[in-house]
């Protein structure tokens, strides 16, 4: 009857990687190694159980709006953009084939470089920061104090505002001479800088505003928190672990798949940033908050190059695969899961 | 055996919802028809304009009556203010180009691409007469010799003044004479400099004038730096968009000085300080400044504001600087009726009356309309609604004979031009980061060539 059954195994797909979302484990346990879902079949295919049939056509049936709309939304305009470009199209006039000539241009565009950079930077300084801080907020929320639902829910609110509305709002928070954050710092006798009107602190606004919405970070963490075994702990305690071994001995190793995650889908949100350059700087001053995203726009849509702007699309693809695979590679090295260390054994 | 039938069955499922969902995506958001009296060969007519819910009432009302009268169905598409263009070209790509819109003097990006109709050969057949029309207007709508739009009305740019605070501070207010030869640019400066006042009282031709802690501002703001170069007798590019000039030295003096005008006068807030005092709104209503040079439609803004105002000319010293932002009717290329669409075009002309209340729809009377015999009737509801208000400065601004349009506007590329000039030399010399001198030049190369691009094709 075991093997009768049908095997689900939950993947979450990234980038084209198969990852196993540790949170949610497989009915099967152990002995399930295939990624996708997979019919264990018994000898003969006629013999396959009527139930079985019946789950298959209600897995087809089910999952039918998601292919659909994955095709309609995503794969069809993904191939469309793969092949504009490799051409020239305004939206009006009819498309021409350039070949690669999109793709050479592009790495004489000082404007690219310039995007690009704008758009590491950012990368690299927020992923991990907003990592670090979701971390520090979830630990701290974790803990058994009094209206601890009421706190999680105020710090989780904000990745609940719409990139616009934040945007907004946050233009006003930097407000050189109204805004909340250089009043403060008047307060305390320092003169805040012009934020996203001065070329040299525009972007580090940008990074701090993007802390802002770490809720959603923070709630995954949170789940995860709750996942770890307290054997775990308890067996710690009675060995006589304190606080802070506890915290890098168990809680961060059993976090690792969680911080793996957010990592992730982190590298992959921040190079894709455009609201907050669209709505608050336009890009300046200067260039100084050229984000890639935005200077794709302005390629497809102010200045009619569609090819060019899909290039610019595809060669982005390829920047956050690349680094996804990377990340994944390294997963390895420091990614620990509880399922894995037994297989071994 | 059975494992294939379900799969088949599956497949056929699913091609049937897939196609069910594209049927419905596709067919069947039909718009309403106006005008139930259209022949059935009739074919419909689309608007694409932007609108807020009450305006939008307003067209819908006007292009019933067209259609009552000349039997075209037509429809209106309503689109938010800053939404038209990406509308536009969504609607475009899906071969659904509308009939109608409104480009302004935007005209040509989408004209180079064959966006849009030239209506000559339209209006010599139906003697279309173009002298009831402004000239200059008619003019600003042309580009290679073609005329692309009908005009339908202007905006451009004149001085506010805060009556109040010139009452205060006991200077003159500016002259709304447009030919008064003694308000040049040092006239404007010294009377901004008289009205900019720090902390304790000093002006900012005192000596000991605080410029760190200035409490108001002679001057608001001085609209777009397209415009800056023109007081000085220089431009951007020539008339024909082929060749930049903003190297030249008098764009690098007007520039200077408009930069200067903040960095070193402390007449007029920077940049940033401008952002902080309008914070989002308009600079004018803070009260806290004496003149800004701002746009007509800023009118309907000002009319709340709490203390008198007024407006003037503004300074002319080698000559005005006075822009012409005109809207217009232009014909979508590649539309399915563009023939019906050049009828909603000459209806709307063929009668004062049906002018009038697209005026009246729009609620754009803060405008010099296109029709000069409509000029009268928008003046008296001017008059009405700003009794207190000198609306002659705007008109005859219009009249003088070198207001212009933007010319660097007048090519299929001005976006990427206009961001290049803007983030590579404007932002740095407004901020006193670099001078004129230095950043204008410098681009020179790199925008020649954008200019270049779009003529090689």
């Amino acid at each position: 009857m075991q093997n009768d059954k049908l095997n689900w195994n939950f993947t979450v797909q990234i980038m084209g990687a198969k990852y196993r979302l540790p949170m949610i484990c497989n009915r099967e346990g152990n002995n399930m190694k295939q990624d996708t879902w997979t019919l264990h079949k018994k000898s003969h295919r006629n013999q396959m159980s009527r139930i079985k049939r019946k789950e298959m056509m209600w897995f087809y049936l089910l999952i039918l709006p998601w292919i659909i709309g994955f095709l309609i939304f995503t794969l069809i305009p993904m191939i469309t953009s793969g092949i504009l470009s490799f051409m020239d199209w305004d939206y009006i006039s009819s498309a021409k084939f350039l070949g690669l000539k999109n793709y050479t241009n592009l790495f004489h565009d000082k404007l690219f470089y310039q995007s690009l950079k704008v758009t590491t930077i950012y990368s690299i300084i927020s992923v991990p920061l907003s990592l670090i801080i979701s971390f520090i907020f979830a630990l701290l929320l974790n803990s058994n104090i009094r209206g601890l639902s009421v706190f999680r829910t105020l710090f989780y609110m904000p990745s609940l505002v719409s990139g616009a509305a934040a945007s907004i709002l946050w233009m006003w928070m930097f407000n050189p001479e109204f805004g909340v954050i250089n009043t403060i710092l008047g307060y305390f006798g320092i003169e805040g800088p012009g934020w996203i009107f001065d070329k040299n602190w525009a972007l580090p606004a940008l990074i701090i505003m993007s802390l802002w919405s770490v809720g959603s970070s923070m709630l995954v963490y949170l789940s995860g928190l709750q996942g770890i075994p307290t054997e775990l702990y308890e067996a710690a305690r009675i060995d006589g672990a304190g606080k802070w071994v506890t915290l890098f001995r168990i809680t961060l190793p059993m976090m690792t798949p969680i911080i793996f995650y957010n990592l992730v889908i982190g590298i992959i949100g921040s190079f894709q940033t455009f609201t907050q350059a669209y709505v608050m700087t336009n890009g300046g001053p200067s260039y100084s908050t050229y984000f890639y995203v935005l200077y794709l726009y302005n390629n497809a849509f102010q200045n009619f190059k569609i090819g060019y702007a899909s290039a610019q699309a595809w060669i982005l693809f390829f920047i956050i695969m690349i680094l996804t695979a990377f990340v994944f590679k390294s997963s390895a090295a420091w990614v620990y899961y509880e399922n894995e260390t037994k297989e071994r054994n | 055996m059975k494992k294939k039938m379900i799969m088949v069955r599956g497949i056929l499922l699913f091609l049937f919802i897939g196609l069910m969902l594209i049927t419905g995506c596709s067919g069947s958001t039909k718009p309403e028809r106006n005008g139930e009296k259209a022949s059935p060969k009739a074919e419909k007519i689309n608007w694409l304009v932007s609108s807020n819910a009450e305006q939008l009432k307003g067209y819908q009302k006007l292009l019933k009556k067209f259609s009552n009268d000349t039997g075209i169905p037509s429809n209106v598409m309503g689109v938010e203010y800053g939404q038209m263009y990406p509308k536009l070209q969504s609607l475009i790509a899906a071969k659904k180009t509308p009939e109608i819109n409104n480009w302004g003097t935007e005209l040509v990006p989408w004209a180079a691409r064959g966006a849009m109709t030239p209506l000559d050969d339209y209006i010599t057949k139906d003697n279309f007469d173009m002298e009831q029309f402004h000239e200059n207007m008619v003019q600003s709508l042309q580009w290679q010799d073609k005329q692309w739009e009908i005009p339908y009305s202007m905006g451009t740019c004149v001085l506010y003044y805060n009556k109040d605070l010139f009452e205060k501070a006991g200077v003159e207010p500016p002259p709304h004479d447009w030919s008064d030869p003694s308000w040049d640019m040092k006239a404007f400066l010294e009377m901004a400099q008289k009205l900019t006042i720090d902390k304790s009282g000093r002006d900012a031709l005192d000596p000991k004038f605080d410029p760190d802690h200035v409490q108001q501002y002679g001057l608001g703001n001085m609209q777009s730096w397209w415009f800056y170069p023109w007081y000085f007798g220089g431009d951007w590019t020539d008339q024909d968009v082929t060749k930049y000039t903003g190297n030249d030295p008098k764009v690098i003096e007007a520039m200077q000085f408009m930069a200067d005008l903040a960095n070193k006068y402390h007449v007029m807030p920077s940049t940033e300080q401008s952002q902080a005092l309008a914070a989002g709104g308009n600079i004018f209503m803070t009260g806290r400044v004496a003149m800004t040079v701002d746009g007509t439609w800023s009118c309907s803004t000002l009319k709340d504001a709490r203390f008198k105002w007024d407006m003037a000319a503004t300074p002319h010293d080698k000559q005005h600087s006075i822009v012409l932002f005109t809207d217009g009717f232009g014909v979508g290329g590649k539309s399915e009726n563009p023939d019906g669409g050049w009828e909603f075009i000459k209806w709307l002309y063929s009668d004062k009356d049906h002018y009038l209340e697209l005026l009246n729809a729009a609620n754009s009377y803060m405008a010099i309309p296109a029709l000069k015999s409509a000029e009268e009737d928008v003046k008296n509801v001017l008059i009405k609604r700003f009794p207190d208000v000198d609306i002659n400065v705007m008109f005859e601004a219009a009249k003088q004979p070198d207001a212009r349009p933007v010319y660097m506007r007048y090519h299929a590329n001005w976006n990427a031009i206009n961001d290049l000039i803007n983030q590579e030399a404007v932002t740095p010399i407004m901020s006193g980061e670099t001078t004129a001198k230095k950043a204008l030049p410098g681009i020179t190369d790199k925008v020649q060539s954008l200019i270049d691009e779009a003529s090689k094709k």
